[in-house]
């Protein structure tokens, strides 16, 4: 192949897709449908886990088979008996339970940022898991909840530890109210065994597991603002995770944090080293109320602070690659990092030394200006931010 | 997401109708007129760009509602297509990025066969070269892009992406040789 065909055949290729878009002259699907079609798959995505801090809480995680178990193919129209099978199906593959139905089990629709989400509690969930709802209260209640007029209770706790070792701590699916009462949670519903650890991390109890082979950990805490917080990070010891969680924690001063770690990305070159799915979060915060609070993100690959708003939000900045150790970024902590107006759009101000303004632009592209270029300009960063968008 | 209906308008957005059509001595286009001008091309490039025609009719649909919220500015702009075609190749890019998540866990559903692929609106041989291109690093892309499906000239591109004629060429030319290489490797470019 010669340039010249390669040329050709980009031509052609430019004037298919005119061709394909001119006849296409119907709308798409629903959007929103569209953005669910991404969301899935990036749930499923093995270890991925997504954490959205502040209003209600959806706390969705997948087993290393890839099956988003908190979003089975329910939608929100669908009634329990219509997805009892589907969620049967999942758990039954799974092995963790044999039949689901109104006796045996609860189906809950919960409201979460992109709509319903369908979760079932197997029966031999230890009433007191039953958060806020124990006994009959709870199972009456969810046998209620099976319709999209069901907007709450959202206080619901699910989380499979019928082999008591946390083997499948990963296939577990939590839904916390703000204030979900850690005792009920763990401490006192299930016995733990194996590797898991009850550290506590300022004054409040935590439960750390480490997969056995993988040497991947689980982290679950309360924040100081009774917030139940998740993090899974591998490459760490339990002390070190402990420590970060600790650090999130006291770095808070009441406010929501969650901390993200996809431990499947893959670096890029040539990419912008900006995790997808905070990404897609990033596009939340316009608007939202300005709350500063700081936290660590870490992909193994990419690392850096993650600044969270109270509201259902997350930016990142101060970004670092895998030669960075940031754990040596905890140490020395950020001095200050507040959230900043940027012309209506959320900004964030970091400073570690010196300052950073990062946000989105309205064209779509994320930037960053330093303290450097703003001593340049003899002005704020945050100013010269404000003129960049 | 906003849906912008057939006529081009933006469903319950009624209190936020841009500003008089004069800016500054010159006849500024009404929004309706420029969206129905620039719809097909900007989900060309988006569809050039992520490969799905679907995600293509949101991302330009987002890049058109980005432009009607700003209009005041954007319509006083010299080539307020040029504004827009930047938000749709920065949001293509990365809608394509998080796909890249989405893709590993649809292999993973497809070996369980529960997960249906979604047949292209485009030829095959066509199909195969977007599908390389996508691959190339973005200003490869997104140069690609802009110069075969928008028929873009090289200043355009440039002024597009923020960037000098000279880094267009040198995005183009090395992109071009990377897909000879890829599609044809062992052939002299």
């Amino acid at each position: 192949m010669s340039m010249n065909t390669i040329e050709d055949r980009l031509r052609k290729a430019g004037r298919d897709i005119n061709t394909a878009v001119a006849v296409s002259s119907s709308p798409s699907e629903s959007p929103v449908r569209s953005r669910r079609g991404v969301l899935r798959p990036l749930i499923a995505a093995a270890a991925v886990t997504l954490v959205v801090v502040g209003g209600p809480m959806l706390f969705l995680m997948s087993d290393d088979s890839g099956v988003d178990v908190g979003d089975s193919g329910v939608s929100e129209s669908t009634s329990f008996e219509e997805a009892a099978p589907v969620v049967k199906e999942y758990w039954a593959l799974d092995g963790h339970l044999d039949s689901v139905g109104s006796e045996e089990g609860w189906l809950c629709p919960v409201r979460g940022p992109e709509g319903y989400t369908s979760i079932v509690a197997p029966s031999d969930v230890p009433a007191s898991l039953m958060v806020d709802l124990p006994g009959h209260e709870a199972e009456e209640e969810f046998n209620r909840s099976d319709g999209p007029e069901c907007h709450q209770p959202a206080t619901m706790v699910l989380v499979d530890f019928t082999d008591s070792s946390m083997q499948k701590a990963e296939s577990a699916i939590a839904v916390w109210p703000s204030a979900t009462r850690w005792d009920d949670l763990c401490l006192e519903g299930c016995a733990f065994s194996g590797d898991a650890e009850t550290p506590t991390i300022n004054g409040q109890p935590a439960l750390l597991h480490t997969h056995p082979g993988t040497g991947s950990i689980d982290l679950w805490w309360i924040d100081s603002s009774g917030a139940p917080m998740y993090a899974q990070a591998s490459g760490v010891t339990s002390e070190e995770l402990t420590a970060l969680a600790g650090f999130m924690t006291v770095d808070l001063e009441g406010h929501s944090v969650g901390l993200a770690v996809l431990p499947d990305s893959e670096p890029d070159p040539d990419e912008e080293p900006l995790p997808e799915v905070l990404e897609g979060l990033f596009d939340r915060l316009d608007h939202v109320e300005i709350t500063p609070s700081v936290g660590v993100w870490d992909d193994g690959y990419w690392r850096g602070a993650a600044y969270f708003s109270e509201s259902p939000g997350v930016v990142i900045t101060t970004l670092f690659d895998a030669a960075f150790d940031p754990y040596a970024m905890l140490a020395r902590s950020v001095d200050h990092a507040e959230l900043v107006d940027v012309n209506g759009s959320v900004g964030v101000l970091v400073s570690d030394g010196f300052d950073r303004v990062t946000f989105r632009r309205d064209d779509g592209a994320v930037v960053s200006v330093d303290a450097e270029a703003a001593e340049e300009n003899s002005v704020d960063p945050v100013e010269i931010a404000r003129q960049l968008r | 997401m906003t849906i912008l209906d057939a006529g081009g308008q933006v469903p319950g957005m009624a209190d936020e109708q841009p500003p008089g059509p004069r800016v500054e001595g010159r006849i500024r286009e009404d929004f309706d007129v420029f969206f129905e001008r620039e719809r097909k091309k900007m989900i060309g490039l988006a569809y050039a760009l992520s490969g799905s025609g679907i995600a293509a009719e949101d991302l330009a649909q987002e890049a058109f509602v980005a432009a009607y919220r700003r209009w005041d500015v954007v319509a006083a702009l010299d080539q307020p297509e040029g504004w827009v075609r930047k938000v749709v190749a920065n949001n293509s890019w990365s809608w394509l990025r998080r796909r890249k998540a989405e893709s590993r866990a649809v292999v993973k559903a497809v070996a369980r066969g529960g997960w249906p692929t979604q047949p292209s609106d485009l030829p095959s041989d066509s199909e195969e070269l977007w599908c390389e291109v996508r691959k190339l690093p973005r200003r490869q892309a997104q140069c690609v892009a802009l110069y075969y499906v928008l028929d873009l000239t090289m200043p355009e591109i440039a002024e597009t992406l923020g960037c000098s004629k000279a880094t267009v060429n040198t995005h183009l030319r090395r992109a071009k040789e990377t897909l000879v290489d890829r599609l044809e490797p062992g052939r002299e470019t």
